[in-house]
């Protein structure tokens, strides 16, 4: 397990640098850590590749640790280690880290790896026990395949009547991967004289993307038990996979309101997204929302949660050329959901989650990324409705 | 004999009634630095401190709270009285802000004693002890609606 030998590599690079750097105080370690069992009734496999009829633990599982340094009472560094089932057994990356300068209570600075703050809960995605569902709805958190930026950004605090108000803008790039829906994949691959070199029918197809000049804003006011916040970015994005060279903008923005009242939870959200030219095909405009509503009984918070994703008045065709070849725009993807969940808390600092999502396809395919080829040689078209099953346990540390 | 021992009985009773009693009524003292000036601090800006949403004392200066022991009685009281929230919300709230970096709960101590020693050794210090536990080395401050 990779894990356990960079984080002792690690912890041995720290306990070299301790002598030398007597400076630094307060080094904290942190971890989380996700187990998490996923069965849908679908054969064909679900988001990205993890979910299928057979019980697997890749969609969910993962670990991360934490370390945060104080250089000095003003600069601290806090740097995130993440290992995902998904990616190749547990194999860890770092996910984001960051130098910050606290110039006064109201103004930090902060520079090098960060979390998209897209979202809601997008600063702590990775961290199961910090909400309630076993994943934050998919057909809103899908939709934006950027999690980190490397660049700069500024958190402006400032107190207003009851209301805490955070402004943050950021500055950077970012990379990244984005499944393509196959079947459409290949319809396209194939009108563009195979100019993709798609992966084999039954695998998955991932974009690589890079996007530049990323500018945006994060703000958020947040009450005793409210809280809302609004954000907005546009970015240039390039993928070559898909034959895009020349950038083509991305325009993205989301608004959103958690409520925490006595024993009522709410999450709500809603996001649009927009890119033109042949950056579309792999990254179609969409919109999407969600509400989920719990009720907490001591130890127990049921939820429900209802979410749709839609076309946000994607283009007509084509969206480019490519080789001479005009190439369509692409294909928005669709679908509902409704989700009942369950979250227990195992005492402090741990939670067991269960969850039973319907989900319905408007055209057959929704966040549905796999396919097969039935014996006949046809390509088997995605349900229209499909249960999926998920237990987890969340543990902080 | 019958009476000593019925007088014992009595007295031991007495004794357990008072102890109860006295358990039930132990007060919590919110205390800083013998430094430091402040001599109120409003229970609101006191839960504020403990959630990691002001870094300042009311009056300004950085403040640094020390946190009782996870899954203490002193704990879980003093969190249920000044942000109204249970220990699981409390764990939850801190999950957010430290593993988006946004800042780290405060230093944990198991005990009245090791809160002392902190709260002393820190000019811009503050915890709570119990009533009983206050001495010279830390300052009580009243916390004022």
């Amino acid at each position: 397990m990779n894990l356990r030998l960079s984080v002792s590599a690690l912890a041995a690079a720290i306990c070299v640098a301790g002598p030398a750097q007597a400076a630094i105080e307060n080094i904290n370690f942190n971890g989380f850590l996700t187990v998490g069992a996923t069965v849908s009734d679908s054969d064909v496999p679900y988001f990205n590749g993890n979910i299928t009829d057979d019980v697997g633990f890749e969609q969910d599982s993962r670990v991360g640790l934490q370390i945060s340094a104080d250089i000095n009472p003003k600069i601290g560094v806090t740097a995130q280690l993440l290992g995902r089932a998904r990616d190749q057994d547990y194999d860890a990356v770092f996910d984001w880290g960051f130098v910050s300068y606290m110039a006064s209570d109201a103004v930090t600075i902060r520079g090098g790896k960060l979390k998209f703050p897209t979202y809601l809960i997008s600063d702590y995605f990775e961290v199961g026990y910090a909400y309630p569902w076993i994943r934050p709805p998919q057909e809103v958190y899908f939709s934006n395949p950027l999690t980190t930026l490397s660049g700069v950004d500024l958190l402006l605090r400032a107190p207003i009547g009851n209301a805490d108000l955070l402004v943050q803008p950021y500055i950077g790039t970012s990379r990244g991967q984005q499944t393509l829906v196959p079947q459409f994949a290949q319809e396209v691959n194939q009108a563009a004289g195979d100019a993709f070199g798609l992966a084999a029918p039954g695998e998955i197809d991932f974009v690589n993307f890079e996007a530049e000049n990323l500018v945006g804003i994060n703000t958020s006011l947040t009450w005793s038990a409210v809280s809302v916040r609004a954000g907005a970015l546009q970015t240039d994005v390039k993928a070559k996979d898909i034959g895009v060279i020349d950038a083509d903008e991305a325009k993205f923005w989301s608004v959103g309101a958690t409520l925490d009242w006595q024993n009522v939870v709410g999450y709500t959200e809603y996001f649009e997204r927009e890119i033109d030219g042949l950056a579309n095909l792999g990254f179609p405009n969409q919109k999407g929302w969600y509400a989920t509503l719990g009720y907490r009984m001591g130890k127990f918070l049921p939820h429900i949660t209802y979410a749709k994703l839609e076309d946000n008045d994607n283009p007509d065709d084509p969206c480019g050329t490519l080789g001479g070849n005009p190439v369509p725009c692409g294909e928005p993807l669709e679908q509902d959901s409704i989700t009942l969940g369950m979250r227990y808390e195992l005492g402090s600092g741990a939670a067991l989650k269960f969850e039973a999502q319907q989900m319905n396809t408007e055209n057959g395919r929704g966040l549905f990324t796999g396919y097969e080829i039935s014996p006949n040689g046809n390509v088997k078209t995605d349900p229209d409705e499909v249960l999926i099953y998920s237990i987890a346990v969340d543990v902080v540390f | 004999m019958n009476i000593v021992i019925r007088n014992l009985f009595r007295l031991s009773l007495a004794a357990v009634l008072l102890a109860g009693a006295s358990l039930a009524n132990a007060e919590q003292v919110v205390v800083v630095h013998p430094d430091n000036p402040m001599t109120t601090i409003p229970a609101k800006d006191l839960g504020r401190i403990y959630l990691g949403k002001a870094r300042s004392f009311p009056e300004g200066g950085r403040v640094n709270p020390i946190n009782q022991e996870s899954g203490s009685e002193a704990r879980n009281s003093f969190y249920q009285k000044y942000t109204g929230l249970s220990d699981a919300r409390v764990k939850s709230h801190w999950s957010k802000l430290m593993f988006s970096g946004k800042g780290n709960p405060p230093t944990e101590v198991a005990g009245d004693a090791a809160v002392k020693r902190e709260v002393a050794s820190d000019p811009s210090a503050i915890g709570y002890i119990d009533e009983s536990s206050v001495d010279d080395s830390v300052k009580p401050v009243t916390v004022t609606r």
